[in-house]
């Protein structure tokens, strides 16, 4: 008889639990789109929320604010053309040119997964004589992911000259890096020392695989520092093109107004997202992924200038520095950040703006015209898309 | 680098006036509408020094008659 009730109740156990799995995953299911969405959907902040949300009245916001490109697929990054035009990479593998005749170029060997594709994009310091682009895209090595740095020459019309700066650098679905740009030049402008280097600094991800981020022979979570041929400066901290290390996945680098190297890392992410970070770079420095994060500390770790705590994603990209800020876009945040920079070096205040007003937010450049552009990302599946998306916008950066 | 420009937008020509190694006296023909005097003092300068307007981008003083650049 016990024996019978007991087996009654096992039968009874089993059909419940197979009712809520089937119920629960139906819901999961139908829901999926929905909950993949809350994994990107943006935090609260417990930041200062910037003027420009509220103060600013819709005169002003239609003369300071213009969408000046619509229709991109998840544009990347943004460059000025000495003649005005303005070329945009877009991560499925086009670079076009936004401007008088509107060109497209496809990019061979692109990769697009995940995070990557056709990411970063520098025009040399000497564009108008050297005529020389640079591109960091994600492609395959095999059945591997990697990253590389390719260098053009661009006529106006086409690319041509293809010259491999750097290769081999991990690539995976997530965390790919892809910034690059030229930091200031090593001959003050006007002096008679002769052509100047020029560094090319280059984000990587650390490809999924954290440990490679403290291991100094790995390219991967890497701040990384080649002259424009692509060749090892000799003053470089390890040998190899390794410039700081211990970084998760930086998006942004910038130089603010005393020549001082500045990066945006993405923090942890999933359920605990946060501890999204700002860094003040400095050759061979460690900056502690995945050995520390937010306020800890170790000896001989360096840790971030600022983060955006344990409960706030603002999942920085691009970055540009102006009046004595760095301003950088949020993804997850949906943001235009800016963090003031104070006298002693470090950061006074970190204020939000536009928070949700665009969207998700990837590059941010001045223009020769001195206005701020950004780029939305909300077509990269992980954002909702308003019309028009995505887009090139131009702000005056007056109104922050 | 970062030079100090003292800007004269809607000036009858264009001309630069060096002050010393890092101030100058830009005068263009733009106006300062739009953006339009800034780009053309970075063209100006570009000139000036040789150097493609690439390496030249404006830090502080986007309205402002002061502004400073940084030349890369």
């Amino acid at each position: 008889m016990n024996a019978r009730i007991g087996s009654n109740t096992i039968v009874r156990i089993a059909m419940m639990t197979v009712g809520v799995v089937l119920v629960g995953g139906t819901a999961v299911y139908f829901f999926r789109d929905r909950i993949f969405l809350s994994f990107y959907a943006p935090t609260e902040t417990k930041l200062f929320q910037g003027v420009t949300e509220n103060e600013v009245d819709d005169e002003a916001e239609v003369k300071d604010i213009e969408v000046i490109a619509e229709g991109l697929a998840i544009p990347w990054e943004i460059a000025f053309l000495p003649d005005g035009d303005i070329l945009v990479t877009e991560r499925p593998g086009t670079l076009k040119k936004i401007g008088s005749d509107g060109i497209i170029i496809t990019i061979e060997g692109v990769e697009h997964i995940g995070e990557g594709g056709l990411l970063g994009m520098a025009l040399h310091p000497d564009f108008e004589k050297t005529r020389w682009l640079f591109l960091y895209f994600t492609t395959k090595r095999g059945d591997a992911l990697i990253n590389r740095v390719e260098r053009y020459r661009f006529d106006g019309n086409r690319l041509f000259e293809k010259t491999t700066i750097i290769d081999g650098i991990p690539g995976a679905v997530y965390h790919d890096g892809g910034r690059i740009a030229f930091g200031p030049a090593s001959v003050p402008v006007g002096t008679s020392a002769g052509r100047p280097d020029y560094y090319l600094y280059i984000t990587t991800g650390d490809a999924g695989n954290s440990n490679l981020a403290q291991d100094t022979r790995s390219l991967a979570g890497k701040i990384l520092r080649l002259r424009d041929d692509g060749s090892i400066p000799e003053d470089n901290p390890f040998g190899n093109a390794v410039w700081s290390y211990g970084h998760r996945n930086p998006q942004g680098i910038v130089w603010d107004d005393t020549g001082r190297l500045w990066a945006t890392e993405h923090g942890r992410s999933g359920i605990l997202s946060g501890l999204d970070e700002l860094n003040f770079i400095e050759k061979g420095e460690n900056y502690g992924w995945p050995t520390i994060q937010g306020d800890e500390r170790r000896e001989g770790i360096r840790s971030p200038v600022i983060h955006s705590g344990p409960d706030e994603t603002w999942a920085p990209a691009g970055a540009v520095y102006m009046d004595g800020s760095i301003f950088f876009a949020g993804l997850r945040g949906e943001s235009i950040y800016k963090a003031r920079i104070s006298q002693d070096g470090g950061v006074s205040s970190v204020t939000n703006h536009f928070r949700g007003k665009f969207g998700r937010l990837r590059a941010i450049q001045i223009g020769r015209d001195g206005f701020l552009y950004i780029t939305t990302s909300n077509t990269d599946g992980r954002g909702e898309i308003r019309p028009g998306d995505d887009k090139i916008i131009r702000i005056n950066p007056e109104i922050f | 680098m970062k030079i100090f420009v003292k800007a004269k937008p809607l000036s009858t020509k264009e001309r630069i006036e060096k002050i010393s190694e890092t101030n100058f006296v830009v005068a263009v023909k733009e106006p300062p509408r739009n953006g339009r005097a800034n780009a053309a003092i970075v063209k100006a300068l570009a000139d000036n020094f040789g150097i493609s307007s690439s390496r030249i981008r404006l830090v502080s003083g986007f309205s402002a008659k002061q502004k400073i650049f940084e030349i890369l």
